[in-house]
């Protein structure tokens, strides 16, 4: 247990998460420190992939390299958690994740590279994000561990963005699951 | 045809009560349903000298087992896995019995899924802990992403635009399953459903509402395989084995998120060996398991098994008509994951095994026997072989019997073909053909 402070309503308790980098992604944490979204890139085929592996995912060359992107990309899919499962995000509920496939790391076969984020807004920004919508990224400080998270901010909202409907009323925002 | 295809039976299936909070360690309950299962079969606890387990660090491992009930074992090894390890450890057990590993193979699982490590959220405490992310999880904890639900959601979504239905296709998965369970003394909700309490349930992560997700439940469910020529001797009607796949991946099986189609399941490259290698045509089936962690996934396994296209499963499932104990296609007639039980998909090929021998064990007098009344409405739950059945949505027809295979003395004859599709994601698949 932390001593942590109750976070504010609305904000990711960042504190409660632990994050540790390993060989194969301790690059990609210090790029995002410096603000910057890399990708790994094969030197020997070019193949671009996302998480960091040790290996080129396409032609198994170990000699690999990065790709920097702009951090802008399409909503592929998302969600948007109304009963947490984390004690960091409790006090963030309603909150939306994103699949956010970058417009500049497609692969020349098509293959996309996707990373995940938290969507910034009030209450999930469930009137913006969406299927579709275009978002760009946004680098989070990650409490006291002085990681940097990317999150995704919506830009555009293209006609035909699908966003997720339905019947029922939100249970109360921050509430952790009750035991029966 | 396979050359182990129709070797080895399961003979023996058990399980312990299906509870919240069982008070009990999980090696208690597998030793309750291991001698369940032992004595379903009619065999003695020294007649087993292979156990084999899977967990995700929730339970006890087999020589814990061992050790409890004297077992000599001449095998015993423990798998890390969740979703469709059943059907995989059926596989590896044919094999193993095959090869002289050991005489006959037991299998089981046992958690404490409700009291102690739970599926959405750890540990019973909730959160309140800092939570390590290293791994795949570096990526996905800090965006939110925790338990099932986070992950299943964004499947759920992408389904939905794509292929452009409303969430009531989910709701129909729910309500149908719930009507099963009802048929289903052990089962722990039967309470009545609507597609409108499926409406009105409450978000766990959008665009899963609470009667999406399965229970988490304290159980264990075993079961037992051993040699054809041992089933004559034994209690109940043999249930055979006739293939299976156990487990096959997509690409990029450790990040599917960067897949080209999230949803393009595993099971379109690997369905056909499937059948040919149980030698059946999928029309051949009459009953079926459809892993229902979530109600949107049996319909992608209905899709990636050939039964409907891609996208039509929404459709497919008739407003739950078509998969209902009567029609066409009967998906998890205990009621599921959803309604049932969840033991990571055990009790989806438990409930085919006594459905196979026409023994579920339902509402009627005599279901021990195999007599059933075929009457929902009085509680029976024993579906009936496909050719028996008429048009989807309506009640069992008594039709001419074309087989004189095990059944009752008159009406319709017993399911002959069930089949388990085990996986929670597209990205892998496992599954298992039984026949009686």
């Amino acid at each position: 247990m932390t001593a942590a402070q109750p976070p504010a309503a609305g904000s990711i308790d960042y504190g409660l998460i632990s994050v540790v980098p390993d060989p194969d992604t301790e690059q990609w944490w210090a790029a995002t420190a410096a603000g910057r979204l890399l990708v790994r890139q094969c030197d020997a085929c070019g193949f671009r992939f996302f998480p960091p592996s040790p290996t080129c995912i396409r032609c198994r060359s170990t000699s690999l390299g990065w790709f920097e992107s702009g951090g802008r990309g399409v909503v592929y899919s998302y969600e948007t958690v109304v009963q947490p499962t984390l004690a960091a995000f409790a006090a963030a509920v309603p909150y939306s994740t994103a699949l956010v496939e970058l417009e500049d790391c497609a692969n020349d076969d098509g293959t996309p590279v996707r990373i995940f984020g938290t969507v910034l807004g009030e209450r999930g920004a469930e009137d913006e994000i969406g299927i579709g919508a275009i978002v760009e990224v946004v680098f989070e400080l990650m409490g006291p561990s002085g990681l940097m998270i990317p999150r995704f901010r919506v830009v555009e909202t293209p006609a035909g963005t699908w966003r997720i409907t339905g019947h029922a009323a939100n249970g109360p925002a921050g509430t952790l699951p009750k035991r029966l | 045809v396979a050359s182990l295809t129709d070797k080895y039976c399961i003979v023996g299936v058990g399980e312990t009560a299906f509870m919240r909070d069982s008070g009990r360690t999980t090696l208690s309950l597998a030793c309750e349903a291991i001698k369940n299962a032992a004595a379903d079969a009619g065999l003695r606890l020294d007649d087993l000298d292979g156990v084999t387990s899977y967990n995700t660090n929730d339970s006890c491992v087999t020589a814990q087992v061992a050790h409890a009930l004297g077992l000599k074992l001449n095998y015993g090894v423990d798998i890390y896995g969740g979703a469709g390890a059943t059907e995989a450890l059926i596989a590896q057990s044919i094999g193993l019995i095959e090869q002289g590993y050991a005489r006959s193979m037991v299998l089981f699982r046992s958690m404490n899924g409700r009291s102690g490590n739970r599926k959405g959220g750890r540990s019973p405490a909730g959160g309140g802990s800092v939570v390590e992310a290293r791994g795949r999880s570096q990526f996905t904890v800090p965006a939110g992403l925790h338990g099932a639900p986070c992950d299943y959601a964004l499947y759920a979504a992408r389904y939905l635009y794509e292929h452009g239905y409303d969430s009531d296709i989910f709701g129909h998965v729910a309500v149908t399953q719930r009507r099963h369970a009802q048929l289903n003394p052990k089962a722990l909700r039967r309470e009545p459903m609507t597609l409108e309490d499926h409406r009105s349930s409450r978000w766990i992560v959008k665009p899963l509402r609470l009667f999406d997700c399965c229970q988490e439940v304290d159980n264990a469910v075993a079961l037992i395989i051993a040699p054809a020529s041992w089933a004559q001797d034994l209690r109940q009607p043999p249930v055979y084995i006739r293939g299976g796949i156990g487990r096959a991946w997509s690409e990029m099986p450790d990040f599917e998120w960067s897949r080209k189609e999230i949803l393009r399941s595993v099971g379109y490259r690997v369905r056909s060996r499937l059948f040919g290698q149980a030698d059946i045509h999928p029309d051949d089936v009459d009953i079926f398991g459809m892993y229902d962690c979530f109600t949107p996934n049996p319909l992608y396994w209905w899709e990636a098994m050939g039964y409907c296209g891609t996208g039509e499963g929404g459709a497919f499932i008739e407003k739950g008509a078509a998969i209902s104990i009567d029609g066409p296609y009967p998906q998890n007639l205990s009621g599921g994951q959803l309604s049932e039980t969840y033991t990571h998909g055990f009790n989806l090929v438990t409930e085919n095994v006594r459905q196979l021998r026409g023994r579920a064990d339902d509402w009627c007098p005599g279901a021990a026997e195999g007599v059933h009344s075929f009457d929902r409405d009085k509680g029976c739950r024993q579906a009936v072989a496909r050719r028996d059945r008429v048009s989807s949505g309506s009640g069992p027809a008594p039709g001419p019997r074309s087989s004189p295979a095990p059944g009752p003395r008159s009406g319709p004859a017993f399911p002959e073909i069930s089949l388990n599709v085990g996986t929670g994601s597209p990205r892998y698949l496992s599954a298992v053909v039984l026949r009686r």
